[in-house]
């Protein structure tokens, strides 16, 4: 008998030890941006790092992925002169917000003591929302309680959720018209006074906004004829300047630029790069820039690659293979409940196609996401007697945007006339989805917009969505106009 | 067994097929384009050909195309492409595919619609390989020299990282249509499809290999074989090619050789052989708002239309081009409908065996809305035969247009021929060997065209 209460003992440890594990709530610090110092990218993963450690508790641990978490954690850094603030939210995997803390300090001496308080802060607010230490809930919705959002429900926020919760409404912020319709929109810095830089584009001219209450025009320019902008992405560099990375076609051939802003102008600092460029968060993670060539059949040739820009240099590393469909403006990547990396890709006909780490097929939406008027031509003499037509048209995208948690955006157009190459788009819409482990599952979506959206974009340090419509369309003897909505995502 | 169970085993069978097959969403595709062109000019008339003449006469007409294209798209592996087409010339005119008239004429009703295309395109399950099967199109690897044209076959193409391969096989036609190689007066034929070969079912197998060696570069290779069947015999027209595509800098060169060998299919000569070789260089220059064009093509010739052949083989002689060229009264220009307007009238660009040589160059760009460009050319025969020159002379043309939408543009040509000593002067010329006393005037065309392309 002794002998069996030993070993029932023996049994019971490592169950003991895996459920003194699994009381911990596992938090992943996803990223502090850093505006108004430099060596920025330094300095985030510097911070990162300290708030990271700085969570560790005994009713806490950091963990290294959004994948493995049960709290998110975003951050902001921002320095005005001597004196710095750090802000920063804790959310669930499904997106919620559980707590905001922020620390102020008067001079670089305090900072990492502050970042000290900021965990206490942070890790009292947390402890404080799940003294069990497990909010379960936030990791995956049950599939009982998303029942599908009936056709009749009369949606009352921005957001339909499962179940309406927040009426937001007075959330939402609405630019006044902007001259010129864009095609394109990037954010840039976070600037002081809490406004912040936005560039959008149209076919060839690029402008660049500052958004506050209003949204101010400061400074534009229009690229010379036979350009055509299809990209357009930020990236903040190690000064304090950020690239602005417009990918750009002429002639049937790539020739992008990258502009700066200086003194409130914009600069060209690059030109005629023969790459598609994209500055996007792969799988969550830090935002990074990518880059992929044409060839001389291929529209899109070869792997995606990280691209690191010195001048007009550009430098690949790290290629990423494509699935079937998959090219630089068409894929992002997210983690699923194992840890494994899955790559989600928009297919030419707006079908979300989902590959596993080999690229097979696992799983394809039934619904159909994306839609875009934007477009490059080619010139197709091999096609030309076939199509009637002496260029090849290669439509964009809606881009997939992956936040933190691993949450999967993508953004919609539905019209009345899209037939072959003819496209006019009535009303767009941005879908919130999540991998339930088999398919990916709708988590909400905002209201259709009264206009096409030809571009959004998740700001997810301020849990914002941008929306960019297009309330005239440009025509023989005007450039069109545009709008910006801006929706907070409760 | 007895037929409840017999119902009930099919019936099971029946759900457990169904529950297998992946689900099917018809996707409906539509493509279409509409092409309307007016005509002022002193060289044709949109149905009887091309009129080189003295002191010639300045005639107007109108005509038009429409296409609709409609896919059945299954799944991304699966869709049946079907594609009609309806030629009309405003007022009407009977030709061979309208023989009651088209539906230009009063009242407009008579039968045009056309089949195109109609082809399952599908992958085979398993593989890599794309198959293609039915009335399609095909694009030959020497810039449309040797055939660009619909027709009946199966094509399988295979892509394995970088390699493209595809091999085609295509009926193409009966050689009872009887192109008369040695009995068309100095090579030129007027009308009609023509196939240089003999009696019997025609047989077109194809073989193009292209490997993209990096992002500036692709090569292939090339392997053409035309089989005719000459009373007992069958004989081979065999077509092997090398091409290149490359970007240097701002420039894109695409080049492409193709030799000829074998028996060239001429009705009388069935014991003749053939070799024969074609070449062309094409390159593109982004230059200021839009490009520079050049082109240069090169295809050989026979020197006495009479024993052995050496005069480049086009599979036929409505189904040829050279679009780079960017002409209209020299070469035919891609954009043509239902008028062949090369000096000739013949869609041949061998002109029945002279061969070609020709060097063209010209500028296109955009501002705004906006589109033009200009191009220059010289051609001439590489064999002038019986004919006291070989130039066919030097043309210059012109377009501005502008996109009234992004699908739709409406545009005006100019094009101006300076006949050559082959065509415009007093003495032996090469269209049909005419020697009319007088110099031929210098073809000149204008058109107004809209086009419409979804």
């Amino acid at each position: 008998m002794k002998k069996i209460i030993i070993l029932l003992t023996m049994l019971l440890i490592p169950f003991s030890a895996v459920s003194s594990f699994a009381s911990q709530m596992r938090v992943y610090v996803a990223g502090m941006s850093a505006t108004g110092v430099q060596n920025r990218d330094e300095m985030q993963s510097t911070l990162q790092t300290l708030l990271a450690s700085r969570l560790n508790s005994d009713k806490i641990i950091a963990v290294g992925s959004a994948g493995e978490a049960d709290i998110v954690v975003n951050g902001t850094y921002v320095s005005i002169g001597k004196i710095f603030s750090l802000d920063a939210s804790g959310k669930t995997t499904a997106g919620k917000i559980v707590t905001r803390a922020f620390v102020q300090g008067e001079s670089q001496d305090e900072l990492i003591p502050a970042i000290g308080k900021l965990a206490e802060k942070l890790s009292a607010g947390l402890i404080k929302m799940y003294p069990a230490g497990q909010p379960v809930a936030a990791t995956q919705p049950p599939l009982a309680t998303i029942p599908p959002v009936g056709a009749g429900s009369v949606p009352r926020s921005d957001f339909i959720k499962p179940k309406a919760q927040v009426t937001n409404t007075a959330a939402v912020w609405l630019s006044k018209r902007l001259a010129g319709a864009a095609n394109l929109m990037a954010v840039g810095k976070l600037l002081s006074g809490g406004s912040r830089e936005i560039f959008l584009a149209g076919d060839r001219r690029i402008a660049y906004y500052r958004q506050g209450s209003n949204m101010t025009l400061v400074s534009e320019v229009e690229l010379e004829s036979g350009y055509k902008i299809i990209a357009l992405d930020t990236m903040e560099g190690n000064s304090d300047s950020v690239d602005i990375y417009v990918t750009i076609v002429r002639a049937g051939e790539l020739a992008s630029q990258v502009w700066q802003i200086k003194a409130d102008k914009l600069v060209r600092v690059a030109a005629d790069l023969p790459y598609y460029f994209r500055a996007v968060s792969v799988a969550g993670g830090p935002k990074k820039l990518y880059a992929q060539a044409m060839g001389r059949d291929a529209d899109y040739y070869g792997d995606v690659a990280e691209a690191t820009r010195n001048g007009s240099k550009i430098t690949l590393k790290n290629p990423l293979k494509m699935p079937r469909y998959g090219t630089i403006y068409t894929f992002n990547q997210f983690h699923d409940h194992d840890g494994k990396t899955l790559t989600v890709v928009i297919n030419p006909d707006g079908y979300l196609v989902v590959y596993d780490e080999e690229l097979k097929e696992l799983w394809r939406s039934n619904d159909k996401f994306g839609g875009s008027e934007l477009y490059f031509q080619r010139e197709d003499d091999a096609n030309f007697r076939v199509t009637g037509d002496k260029y090849r048209w290669i439509f964009m995208n809606q881009c997939i945007q992956v936040t933190s948690t691993g949450e999967i955006l993508i953004g919609k157009n539905e019209g009345f006339w899209v037939l072959g190459n003819a496209r006019s788009y009535k009303r767009g819409a941005v879908y919130c989805l999540f991998w339930n482990g088999s398919s990916l599952d709708e988590k909400w979506r905002t209201q259709e917009t009264q206009n096409y959206m030809p571009d959004y974009y998740y700001d997810e340090a301020r849990n914002e969505l941008l929306l960019l419509q297009t309330v005239q369309r440009p025509g023989i003897t005007a450039n069109g106009a545009s709008s910006l909505s801006i929706r907070k995502v409760e | 067994m007895n037929f409840k169970k017999t119902v009930a085993i099919v019936t099971a069978a029946g759900a457990m097929a169904a529950i297998s097959v992946p689900a099917m969403a018809l996707e409906n595709e539509f493509h279409g384009m509409y092409r309307a062109f007016g005509f002022m000019t002193n060289a044709f008339s949109g149905a009887s050909g091309f009129n080189l003449a003295a002191d010639s006469a300045t005639d107007k007409f109108i005509e038009q195309r429409a296409r609709l294209m409609y896919i059945a798209k299954a799944n991304d592996d699966l869709k049946l492409v079907t594609q009609f087409e309806i030629d009309t010339k405003f007022g009407g005119s009977s030709s061979t595919k309208y023989p009651i008239g088209d539906g230009g004429g009063l009242d407009a009703d008579r039968i045009s619609l056309e089949t195109k295309n109609v082809y399952l395109d599908f992958k085979i399950p398993l593989t890599p390989v794309r198959a293609m099967v039915g009335i399609q199109p095909f694009n030959d690897a020497f810039q449309g020299t040797f055939g660009l044209f619909d027709a009946t076959g199966a094509v399988f193409t295979g892509k394995t990282g970088d390699l493209t391969a595809t091999y085609g096989y295509f009926t193409v036609g009966n050689s009872n249509t009887s192109f008369d190689y040695k009995a068309t007066p100095n090579g030129i034929s007027d009308t009609g499809t023509n196939f240089p070969s003999n009696k019997g079912s025609q047989d077109l197998n194809v073989i193009d290999l292209k490997y993209a060696v990096n992002k500036n570069l692709t090569v292939g290779t090339s392997y053409y074989m035309l089989l005719d069947k000459v009373g007992t015999a069958t004989v081979a027209n065999n077509t092997v090619g090398l091409n290149a595509a490359t970007k240097v800098g701002p420039v894109d060169l695409a080049a492409s050789f193709g030799l000829q060998f074998g028996k060239s299919g001429v009705t009388t000569l069935t014991n003749t052989g053939t070799t024969a070789f074609g070449g062309s260089v094409v390159g593109k220059i982004a230059a200021g708002p839009g490009k520079i064009d050049v082109s240069a093509l090169y295809l050989s010739g026979d020197k006495d239309a009479s024993g052995y052949n050496h005069a480049w083989q086009s599979i036929g002689t409505g189904v040829n081009y050279f679009n780079a060229a960017n002409m209209w009264l020299l070469v035919r220009n891609g954009a043509e409908i239902n008028t062949a307007t090369q000096i000739g009238g013949s869609s041949d660009i061998t002109r029945g065996g002279h061969g070609l040589m020709g060097v063209f160059a010209g500028y296109e760009g955009t501002a705004g809305k906006m589109f033009y460009n200009a191009n220059v050319g010289y051609a001439r025969v590489a064999e002038k035969q019986a004919a006291s020159s070989s130039s066919i002379g030097t043309e210059l043309n012109a377009t501005v247009g502008y996109k009234l939408y992004d699908n739709m543009s409406a545009s005006f040509t100019g094009a101006y021929a300076i006949l050559g000593d082959g065509y415009g002067k007093e003495n032996v010329m090469l269209l049909n060997g005419k020697n009319v006393g007088k110099s031929y005037d210098n073809p000149f065309m204008t058109n107004i065209a809209l086009n419409y392309a979804f």
